[in-house]
């Protein structure tokens, strides 16, 4: 994929005359790399922000005006933050859970959306818009009759409504919709050459269609990644048992009635985000070339 | 044709396979409960009873609440209670909802009324009778709480209050005033005094602002003795002394300027941090709640403590003030409501009471407790002593309990809001506020 | 004879086709049945009683509608949702797609930028609503910090009515880093061979912006309006974790930043009047479901799939 840009790029630089052109390049791309550094900044300013807050005394972070950098570095906000809950077990229980999500979310969604977007069946519109109708229903409503569903399966106090409602739930909506988004934009001949030579439709998907469409599973997977790493609601209301709870719920314990903690408050919002930071940079190449799935210039 | 076929049953199969899994998952997790509950129990007496106790508090306070449950657990080994802390108020009404009620729960009190009349509380009466439970020994303001008509739903286990003022000492010595207001007459004069401005005219230091930290209307009605309803269904929030209460607090409005006031509290620090405007002398008087300042309130703290005042002309509403209790209750669909009844009570004993207060840095609800030399002779209540004292107070007063309790405060909250900044009077915000939930009362009378 | 078999062919096929398409959205299909319809349904059901979720429902009939349409309270949070879905939702959008289109430019860096755009989207809900109250504060915040650096007035972001939806769309744009990598995944899928073509023929910038870029994207676009509409109309947690953290009652100061999701759901859990809510709910679906109808309608004019036939 990124073979190509740089194929044609000096192919195009050739051809008007070099130095007006190059200046005008040079010019395009100062004024980009000002537009996206400003705005980077922007952008970047609050992260770099919670990081040096938990790195301050209650009493800095407070101060009038703004002290931007701590006079001694409060690593003692993490270590508190650490000690105040069962960091590593909250961690653990979160990626339990986020990654059964993800496995069953992977394998159902692209199915789906291949249904929807590539096979030309009586009731298909009529079917996809129910699919779209089921988002647009606040959950608040559905809220308690689900709670009333789950616990008649006896499945309260586990995982398992977490885990069956990113399979299962509406949510799924989401993520067909934005696989189907690509798979309508695969070129047909790609399947109707296939079917001419007798391949079944799940011939074509598990052959043609799925390996092309990997970016695209990598896209939901981490966005159900994020889901379920960030979900507060969904944990606290299913799991009792405090051996079972994630770190979203364990970041509202700094939160107290009287007396917010800030100094380990900021720490643990910092440990929360930064082992998906993490994550991010490691997949983010895949991730955004990711989307884009045709693969064909 | 036969193709299709295999299809169809291909989508039998993938169904099938999916319930199936589905309901595996169901069976392993019911296992473990069976397995945990039945391993867990090292006393092999006959059968002993594990009720759940749900709190709303974070971890660190929920483990106080623990403590007590284990010292009941080795007490005895009927009863063997389990607790379980961060159970918000959301939570605990999807789960009673939702049919997976724990058994006794401890929330806050305006839930305790609504719940109760919705008819997810159950109904304490017999047991209080069989069991002759001595209730009159419970401060009135706290019991209050958990009665919807004369029923009662649930006990405090703790109370809060707000009954006092709290003032900064230094300001106060350097506007030359000697001695905390006595009157809420007095009061707006030192605020005057306590107030100052800078050159162009922006408020640097203010004496008080009666919403802060929030619109309270609950507490000052109460000062002014005031009501909400008749006890026959009929509101009260537009009577005279709700109306006057309202009035006293735009009169703050009027004096410092809306526009002033918004932009001195836009700069004020968060409460209780080093910037706090009455620790660092920017706010003169606030409304004093016994958990507020703990650090701050000693001989050598910033803040002092006095009886919260009183209007000039009924000098019989002295010492008045709200009591905001901490609820337990018993879910109506409980499954073990004796022995949470049992555990209710060992919650009410006098030494456990004293222990829990100590422990929370709270009120004791029981009248006798507040004498008891353990409470008042323990290091960590002695900042609460004035509290400790007035809790006796006869001008105790709360919000009376319905269901509609919660919109009725929003209700009085939107209004207020608008008479405070003089956009509407407080009669024009009082009537309108009973003009909508009138109807919503009578609805629920019937 | 041959007509016949030819018909009962294409019948035949589009019966096939109908049990293929079947198995492939079985998933959902299953998923449909047996984890959303009964809780849907009921809350439909609900919307036709008086439910103070502890009880029995009580039949009613359409009398939640009734009520809700002489409800002026719901009238102003649907107000303020339409508010920020006008002035949220599309300039961040169109902001998104800018940068985006910034990056998708040969620039060095780009897998740096890439991170720093996505950053805010990876602080959950709970901290970076703490941190947006903390930089927006009209004292202390870094924003005022800046503006008054700047010789700009500083607003009372958090307690002046006017000013709390601008607050909440700022934070918004914040969060625009899903939408940015999508666009800029969308945007790998642009032949390239159309603008060198363009290019040849003298296109302007902007001409090649409207006559390729944007089709080729619109498929992307439609994703994110219908599932921005979707979303900006259920706007929740920020608008609560807002009044919330600000010591305020639920709906901010004059019920400026009260949404028609933070109205339901204290009409449903603090009133208990899951009823009413359902009701509200349900008019939220048809003004939702009818705006996506006409967006999907619209689309066929302005989307264009590279494999439609």
């Amino acid at each position: 994929m990124s073979a190509n840009p740089t194929q044609t790029v000096p192919h195009v630089r050739k051809l008007p005359t070099r130095s007006k052109a190059g200046r005008r390049v040079i010019r395009e791309k100062i004024f980009a790399h000002t537009i996206l550094i400003i705005v980077g900044l922007l952008f970047l300013a609050p992260f770099i922000w919670l990081v040096i807050t938990s790195l301050k005394t209650e009493n800095e972070i407070f101060t009038v005006p703004i002290k931007w950098w701590p006079d001694e570095l409060q690593w003692k906000n993490y270590s508190d933050a650490i000690s105040m809950i069962p960091f590593v077990k909250y961690t653990l229980n979160t990626i339990l859970i986020a990654l059964l999500s993800i496995l069953g979310v992977v394998i159902i969604t692209p199915m789906v959306a291949y249904g929807f977007s590539r096979i030309d069946f009586k009731g298909r519109n009529f079917l996809f818009f129910i699919m779209m109708g089921t988002i647009m229903l606040p959950f608040q409503v559905t809220m308690i009759p689900i709670y009333v569903m789950f616990n008649k399966m006896n499945l309260i106090n586990s995982i398992w409504p977490l885990v069956l409602s990113s399979w299962f739930g509406t949510g799924i909506a989401y993520n067909v919709f934005l696989v189907r988004q690509f798979f309508m934009g695969i070129p047909h001949e790609l399947s109707e050459s296939a079917k001419i030579d007798g391949a079944s439709e799940f011939r074509i998907y598990t052959q043609i269609i799925m390996p092309l469409a990997k970016p695209a599973v990598l896209t939901i997977g981490l966005f159900t990644f994020l889901g379920a790493w960030g979900d507060f609601q969904g944990p606290l209301i299913y799991l009792n048992d405090p051996e079972k709870w994630t770190l979203s719920i364990g970041l509202k314990q700094f939160l107290r009635e009287n007396r917010v903690a800030w100094g380990p408050l900021m720490a643990a919002a910092t440990l929360f985000t930064i082992p998906i930071v993490i994550l991010y940079f490691f997949v983010q190449r895949k991730f955004i070339e990711g989307i884009s799935i045709t693969g064909m210039k | 044709m036969k193709k299709s076929r295999g299809k169809k049953s291909l989508i039998l199969f993938t169904s099938l396979m999916l319930v199936a899994s589905m309901g595996l998952s169901a069976c392993s997790s019911k296992e473990k409960d069976a397995a945990s509950s039945s391993g867990s129990g090292d006393a092999p007496k006959k059968e002993t009873v594990e009720i759940q106790f749900w709190n709303p508090f974070e971890t660190d306070r929920s483990k106080k609440v623990e403590k007590i449950a284990e010292e009941f657990n080795a007490s005895q080994n009927e009863i063997k209670v389990k607790v379980l802390g961060n159970q918000d108020d959301q939570k605990q009404l999807t789960a009673i909802s939702g049919g997976a009620a724990p058994d006794i729960v401890i929330t806050y009190w305006n839930k305790v009324g609504p719940w109760a009349e919705a008819g997810a509380v159950l109904n304490l009466d017999e047991m209080i009778k069989r069991d002759n439970f001595d209730t009159s020994q419970i401060i009135p303001a706290a019991l209050d709480r958990m009665k919807v008509g004369d029923k009662i739903y649930g006990f405090p286990i703790s109370m809060s209050m707000a009954n006092k003022l709290f003032y900064n000492k230094k300001m106060f010595a350097d506007a030359g005033i000697t001695a905390p207001p006595e009157t809420l007459e007095q009061m707006f004069e030192d605020a005057k005094k306590l107030t100052e401005k800078d050159g162009s005219g922006n408020i640097t230091q203010i004496g008080f602002i009666p919403d802060y930290p929030w619109i309270d209307n609950v507490f000052w009605p109460i000062i002014f003795g005031g009501s909400w309803d008749d006890g026959n269904g009929k509101l009260t929030a537009n009577q005279k002394a709700n109306v006057d209460s309202i009035a006293y607090q735009a009169s703050y409005y009027k004096e410092f300027g809306n526009e002033g006031i918004a932009k001195f509290k836009s700069g004020m620090g968060k409460m209780e941090t080093p910037q706090d405007p009455i620790l660092t002398g920017k706010l003169g008087m606030m409304i004093g709640w016994e958990n507020w300042y703990i650090d701050n309130r000693g001989e050598n703290g910033e803040i002092g403590v006095a009886p919260f005042p009183y209007p000039e002309a009924q000098p019989e509403l002295k010492n008045a003030g709200m009591v905001s209790p901490v609820a337990m209750f018993i879910p109506a669909k409980g499954k073990h409501p004796e022995e949470a009844w049992k555990f209710m009570q060992y919650l009410l004993s006098e030494d456990v009471q004293i222990e829990y207060a100590i422990a929370h840095g709270s009120i004791p609800i029981l009248t006798k407790a507040l004498d008891n030399p353990k409470l008042t002779g323990n290091e960590k209540m002695k900042t609460l002593k004035d509290f400790l004292e007035s809790a006796k107070s006869p001008n105790l007063k709360g919000f009376p309990n319905s269901i509609y309790i919660d919109e009725y405060l929003q209700s009085l909250n939107e209004e207020t809001e608008k008479a405070l900044l003089g956009k509407i009077s407080p009669q024009e915000a009082m009537d309108t506020v009973v003009q909508k939930m009138q109807p919503i009362a009578d609805k629920d009378k019937k | 004879m041959a007509a016949t078999t030819l018909q009962s062919e294409s019948k035949r096929r589009a019966r096939k086709r109908l049990y293929t398409g079947l198995l492939f959205i079985s998933p959902w299909l299953f998923g449909l049945l047996v984890f959303q319809l009964l809780p849907i349904m009921t809350s439909l059901y609900y919307s036709l009683t008086d439910f103070n979720l502890f009880g029995s429902p009580e039949w009613v009939g359409v009398d939640n509608f009734v009520a809700l349409a002489h409800d002026k309270k719901m009238y102003l949070s649907l107000y303020n949702t339409i508010f920020i879905t006008i002035f949220g939702l599309f300039p961040q959008i169109a902001f998104a797609l800018v940068i985006a289109l910034l990056l998708n430019r040969d620039v060095k860096g780009k897998s740096l930028y890439r991170t720093i755009y996505f950053l805010p989207t990876l602080v959950p809900a709970i901290a970076g609503s703490l941190l947006w109250m903390w930089l927006l504060n009209a004292q202390y915040g870094l924003i005022n910090e800046v503006l008054g650096y700047l010789h700009l007035p500083a607003p009372n972001w958090l307690l002046d009515p006017k000013w709390t939806k601008p607050s909440l769309i700022l934070m918004g744009f914040w969060g625009t880093g899903t939408t940015t990598i999508m666009y800029l995944a969308a945007l790998q899928d642009v032949p390239k061979l159309y603008y060198e073509a363009a290019s040849i023929d003298g296109a302007s910038p902007w001409q090649k912006f409207w006559n390729i870029t944007f089709p080729a994207i619109s498929p992307m676009t439609l994703f994110l309006v219908i599932m921005g509409l979707i979303g900006s109309f259920q706007y929740f947690s920020q608008g609560y974790i807002f009044a919330d953290g600000n010591g305020q009652a639920i709906g901010g100061p004059e019920n400026s930043i009260l949404f028609y999701a933070i109205y339901l759901y204290q009409t449903a859990f603090s009133f208990l009047k899951m009823g009413y809510a359902s009701a509200m709910a349900w008019v939220l679906f048809v003004i939702v479901f009818i705006l996506t109808i006409i967006v999907f309608k619209t689309s066929a004019k302005w989307v264009y799939y590279g494999g439609e036939k």
